[in-house]
């Protein structure tokens, strides 16, 4: 995830679903996954914060992490 | 022959010195030789008095035993540390580090560096992580 997870491992999670994993169904019914990539950013409680559907630059993550790691 | 008596008594005298001399160093040099000869009869009698007083018969026997050398004499602990040499005053006492590296519970280590996409086990996802999560849906192909 565009190195992100080398900086942000200790305060944030990152989950990698394989669309392809019959294990994975719920977890793509419950977010409405439509393609991949898809990547969904939720807060501590579960709850969706923003989501991104396609190639995403760097810095747009960064911004939605420093902005939920303020709160 | 008085000029024969003087000279006579003359060398008589210098006879008398030179054999005092001779028998004054004689007595100075032999004097050290008694001193050295004297301690190795100093250092031998324990061993006369321990094959006197062992109970064994045989010499054989009077090898020292691990009783023997339990009993030496050794400095205790408490008079080594009163003797002042060690350590010095004012210096710290050394401290002892039972855990020099810092344990996994109280700094975490990066993840190792991965070289190909890796799924998460969908069973170990726990959406409520109290911290927040990026989740992202792929596929390898």
């Amino acid at each position: 995830m565009h190195g992100l997870e080398v900086e942000y491992f200790d305060r944030i999670n990152f989950i990698y679903l394989d669309v392809d994993d019959p294990a994975n169904e719920n977890f793509k019914e419950q977010f409405g996954f439509r393609y991949q990539p898809q990547m969904i950013l939720l807060d501590g409680e579960g709850q969706v914060v923003q989501q991104w559907i396609g190639p995403i630059p760097k810095e747009e993550f960064v911004t939605a992490f420093e902005a939920i790691l303020a709160e | 022959m008085r000029i024969q008596n003087k000279f006579f008594r003359g060398t008589l005298v210098i006879g008398l010195l030179v054999l005092g001399l001779l028998v004054a160093a004689g007595c100075s040099s032999s004097a050290e030789p008694a001193v050295t000869q004297q301690e190795p009869a100093e250092t031998e009698q324990p061993v006369e008095q321990m094959v006197e007083s062992a109970p064994t018969d045989s010499p054989e026997e009077i090898i020292p035993t691990a009783t023997e050398e339990e009993t030496l004499p050794t400095l205790p602990v408490e008079e080594a540390d009163q003797s002042g040499g060690y350590p010095e005053p004012g210096y710290p006492a050394p401290t002892l580090d039972l855990n020099p590296y810092p344990s996994p519970e109280e700094e975490s280590a990066p993840p190792p560096l991965k070289t190909a996409l890796e799924a998460t086990d969908p069973s170990t996802v726990e959406l409520e992580a109290g911290k927040p999560q990026l989740i992202e849906f792929f596929a390898f192909w």
